[in-house]
């Protein structure tokens, strides 16, 4: 009579257990025997077909023939993403001319974000920065998506507020043959120049958070950016029951002049919501010599001081780093506050409440399908946001 | 020759010139006439004053009083440029070489023979071809054996061409007085005897010399008088005719 | 005081004999001219669209504004001194001509102001270290600093874009078949290499840089204090010179221009064979350095290498180009 061997079976049951544990998450990238590892391949399950797509940076199984706009998702699409929002104006590459010329926009569905295979293409990435960690994101989004579209990726790093690297950068691009570039740059002074330069070429440039003539713009809308972190500030103050009571609630506009009008807009548009979801708050300005985390908390430091009647502070600010300093500063002097920032940055705690986040780890998904439409001659909004959110997370 | 010595012209004299740095006093109240032609040694102990007062006369330092005549001329010199242009050369003890310079342009430096272009004062252009030449003759005149005045770096080469090298470029622009400061001081025996007869030789057309020296049988060889100081004043002066040996060195000690 | 009237020869006379007028190429520059071949041969077989006309004139135009102050840079560390105010000054004269050129003035204006400047910044270097006797390093850091303000001060802190054709001619165009800012910078060179071998003013420069604060040639007879003030002032004004052409190649300027640039010029220039105590060097060897790090730079951006490592190629090549240096010290001392 054979033993029988109890430390295979143990063993067996063990492997079980673990694969049955492990098997959720095999499941997501295992169907039919088949694991998503390449874009578009396809798989078929209960009569339903399957492609591998690029979703937020992960390649995961999903049901093809779905999505949230409405439109037909065309055949070879990898991935599609929906923008925040997009401008009425639209507008068509001219090769001839290598200039961008009017078109009437669709009357149905808003521009989407289709990335498709294009091995053909040179698609060209100019950075603001590398080691900032929000910009690294979207760095890294871009050559993901660049690469799953099979296109060459072409890069550069304009190092801003470095005029001379930045040129270097543009030239650099345009001397690899871009056939269309994404371009962040930052410098006004220097944006004719470089406009100039690509359009030289007959290179078509969609411009990243600064405007630049001729080119597309992908950013966010600084005025809705503002509306968003008032209504995320609103919804901390209401929950804490700060806009009712004897004790008024005093909204602070932070802003910084350096930045320039437009990003301003980040703080007034801020505390325009803030006043119209609470009309009793009482409202003042910090205004900021610097855009710098120490300049924030000094500046908020002298206001408080000036006001120590002021015991329910919310502040609206243009950017995170601001945001800290101003946090700190309310800290530091025992009041009740809600400090939002703008930037997506990673919530420090304290009295910072949020960030109004622009979705940086998916920028390539917007720019690559963006980049290909342009360059293909396709018509495109002039201007297309990100989704903006307030994220609250710790 | 000795005892006409003294009726022969007074060229460049200096009188109670004094220099301290702080509390240490390194000249007091010297007084000193050189006389065309002569060899004047002066001789002390360490400390005695001996480079400070060379360096005084020579526009290296300024006094903190007391008054330089040349020719019965008053002068003040500002540096040694000053002196140079006043006919006044020195060979330190430091040398005072460019050790990055070939021999030519170290003869040269600070007197540079130059070229301009048409009617502009400037750039002035090195003469480099002439400089060369004239370097190399000086060097040959002197007996110094160098091999090349050009492209050489001097602080590659040994001490005793050195030392002849800076010996050169003094005697090169010396017009009546030339001093020099323990001329054999780093030199071996044949080193020394070449550098003796290239001061005699000097004397002979009838530059003035004034050395500093440690070494007493070359004072006693070569110099007409000698002057002895002990810290910082002079304590003697007197032509060297019939001196000994232990006599001197009882005049610098102070026995 | 001034040189003696007869020491002024006839013009045949002048000219260098034949063995002195032999450049006797150092072995050093040499090695730099064969790492720049050698590395120019790796990234045309390795990096697409490194080899090709285009590029060559990125390269170009990328390292003018960087050659010229890397050439009156080795002028100065020859003659024994160090100027670290060159990057400030190179933004503060950009500043200056893109604030006259906003305010209306020609173009011939802003130049001229802009040079004016960057010499009086020079004279004031001169005076405090030739006059009052601080040292070169402290005195260049402190008038930098300053000076880095007024770059900002004088355009009111704004990012100012420089539209004016003719200042921008000089940027954008060619002549004989090359950039013209790329021709600034090769005269500039041969200027500061004439000015260095065959002038009295390099040939004292040489001779003060080659004792610690030219004690030597003092005692020689060398007008040191002049010499030094001539030299600061040179410094100066060729680092305007430098900002110029680094505005017209950004056609903009910013309080930050050329922020950090002191220390990848002097990397350059040490790596060309000039000594870091002064007494020794060339402008070729400097001008290999110049192209030695911009290629590299160039190269590694068409490779799409991040950032950051151009920082650390640049920080080894610094200290290859340090121990080289030292290594030779040691040799010429032996």
């Amino acid at each position: 009579m054979r033993k029988f061997n109890f430390r295979l079976l143990s063993l067996t049951a063990a492997f079980c257990m673990i694969f049955g544990a492990l098997s959720p998450a095999i499941a997501a990238g295992e169907v039919e025997g088949k694991r998503c590892v390449r874009l578009g391949k396809t798989a078929s399950v209960d009569g339903k077909t399957l492609v591998c797509t690029l979703k937020a940076d992960k390649l995961l199984w999903t049901a093809s023939g779905g999505s949230s706009s409405g439109a037909p998702i065309p055949a070879g699409t990898l991935s599609s993403a929906t923008p925040g929002g997009t401008s009425s104006s639209w507008v068509k590459w001219n090769k001839a001319t290598c200039a961008l010329v009017p078109t009437t926009a669709p009357n149905e569905f808003p521009w989407r974000a289709d990335l498709r295979a294009t091995p053909n293409l040179k698609i060209g990435y100019g950075t603001q920065a590398e080691g900032i960690a929000v910009v690294d994101l979207a760095n890294e989004s871009m050559k993901s998506n660049v690469a799953a579209a099979g296109a060459t990726y072409v890069f550069a790093n304009y190092a801003n507020p470095d005029a001379a690297k930045l040129l270097d950068g543009v030239k650099s691009i345009i001397t690899r043959q871009a056939d269309v570039v994404v371009s962040w740059a930052l410098l006004a002074a220097s944006m004719d120049n470089i406009m100039s330069l690509y359009k030289a070429a007959c290179i078509p440039v969609i411009q990243v958070s600064a405007v630049g003539a001729g080119a597309l713009l992908f950013g966010p809308d600084n005025a809705l950016v503002g509306k968003v972190q008032g209504e995320g500030l609103v919804a901390y103050a209401k929950k804490r029951n700060w806009d009712r009571g004897s004790t008024p609630l005093t909204v602070v506009q932070v802003t910084a002049p350096g930045y320039g009008a437009s990003i301003n807009l980040r703080s007034s548009e801020c505390v325009a919501a803030v006043q119209k979801a609470i009309p009793s708050a009482l409202s003042a300005k910090v205004v900021l010599n610097a855009t710098t985390t120490a300049e924030g908390l000094s500046r908020m430091n002298d206001w408080l001081t000036g006001n120590p009647n002021a015991r329910r502070v919310l502040a609206c600010n243009e950017a995170d780093t601001i945001a800290f300093g101003v946090a700190n500063a309310t800290s530091a002097k025992n009041r009740l506050a809600g400090v939002g920032g703008v930037g997506g940055s990673k919530n420090p705690g304290g009295n910072f409440v949020g960030s109004v986040d622009f979705g940086f780890k998916n920028y390539g998904s917007f720019l690559v399908p963006l980049a290909q439409d342009l360059i293909q001659g396709k018509a495109v909004p002039t201007t297309i946001a990100p989704f903006l959110r307030f994220a609250t997370e710790r | 020759m000795s005892q006409t010595n003294l009726e022969k012209e007074i060229i460049f004299s200096c009188r109670q010139v004094s220099k301290h740095f702080g509390p240490i006093v390194a000249c007091d109240s010297v007084d000193l006439d050189i006389r065309r032609g002569e060899i004047l040694a002066i001789v002390g102990d360490n400390g005695a004053g001996k480079t400070t007062l060379v360096k005084i006369l020579t526009g290296a330092m300024t006094p903190d009083s007391g008054q330089l005549i040349r020719n019965n001329n008053p002068i003040v010199f500002e540096s040694t440029r000053d002196a140079h242009a006043n006919g006044i050369e020195a060979v330190y003890q430091e040398l005072a070489l460019a050790p990055n310079l070939d021999v030519t342009s170290n003869i040269f430096l600070g007197r540079e023979l130059y070229s301009t272009i048409g009617f502009l004062p400037y750039p002035k252009i090195l003469a480099r071809r002439k400089m060369k030449a004239l370097a190399r003759k000086e060097i040959d005149r002197l007996g110094i054996n160098i091999r090349d005045v050009s492209g050489q770096a001097v602080g590659k080469m040994s001490g005793g061409q050195r030392q002849s090298v800076a010996i050169a470029r003094s005697v090169y622009w010396t017009s009546d007085i030339l001093f020099m400061d323990e001329p054999t001081a780093a030199l071996g025996v044949k080193e020394s005897k070449a550098v003796l007869s290239l001061i005699r030789k000097v004397a002979d057309t009838g530059v003035a010399i004034v050395m500093i020296s440690h070494a007493m049988p070359h004072v006693l060889e070569l110099a007409d008088r000698i002057v002895v100081l002990r810290h910082g004043k002079k304590v003697e002066d007197r032509l060297s005719e019939n001196i000994k040996v232990e006599e001197l060195v009882r005049m610098i000690v102070g026995a | 005081m001034s040189e003696v009237s007869d020491l002024k020869v006839e013009p045949e006379m002048a000219r260098p004999s034949k063995e002195s007028r032999r450049y006797k190429i150092p072995i050093e520059s040499l090695g730099l001219a064969a790492a720049v071949l050698i590395i120019v041969i790796i990234l045309s077989l390795t990096t697409d669209y490194f080899f090709s006309f285009e590029n060559a004139r990125n390269v170009s135009t990328a390292i003018s504004f960087m050659g010229v102050a890397a050439a009156i840079g080795t002028l100065i560390l020859i003659g024994g001194g160090v100027d670290l105010s060159v990057a400030a000054v190179m933004a503060v004269a950009g500043s200056t001509a893109a604030g006259l050129l906003d305010a209306g003035y020609s173009a011939y204006v802003a130049v001229i102001v802009a040079l004016f400047v960057g010499l009086m910044v020079g004279l004031i270097n001169g005076f405090l270290i030739a006059s009052v006797g601080i040292n070169p390093l402290i005195t260049t850091i402190g008038t930098g600093f300053a000076v880095r303000g007024f770059a900002y001060i004088v355009i009111e802190s704004r990012e100012l874009n420089i539209g004016n054709e003719t200042f921008l001619f000089v940027g954008r165009n060619d002549f004989l078949g090359f950039p013209i800012s790329f021709l600034i910078m090769i005269a500039c060179f041969l200027g500061v290499g004439f000015v260095m071998r065959r002038t009295i003013f390099g040939q004292h420069l040489y001779a003060i840089g080659g004792t610690p604060d030219g004690r030597m040639a003092a005692l020689a007879g060398v007008p040191v204090k002049r010499r030094t003030y001539q030299m600061y002032a040179a410094g100066g004004l060729v680092a305007a010179l430098a900002g110029l052409v680094l505005a017209t190649y950004s056609a903009s300027a910013t309080g930050n221009a050329a922020m950090g640039l002191e220390l990848p010029i002097i990397a350059a220039v040490i790596l060309g064979g000039t000594a870091l105590g002064g007494g020794r060097g060339t402008v070729t060897g400097t001008l290999l350095g110049v192209v030695l790090l911009g290629v590299i730079n160039n190269g590694l951006t068409l490779r799409n290498v991040p950032y950051v490592w151009l920082f650390v190629v640049q920080g080894c090549v610094l200290l290859l180009a340090v121990v080289i240096d030292s290594r030779r010290e040691r040799k010429d001392v032996k």
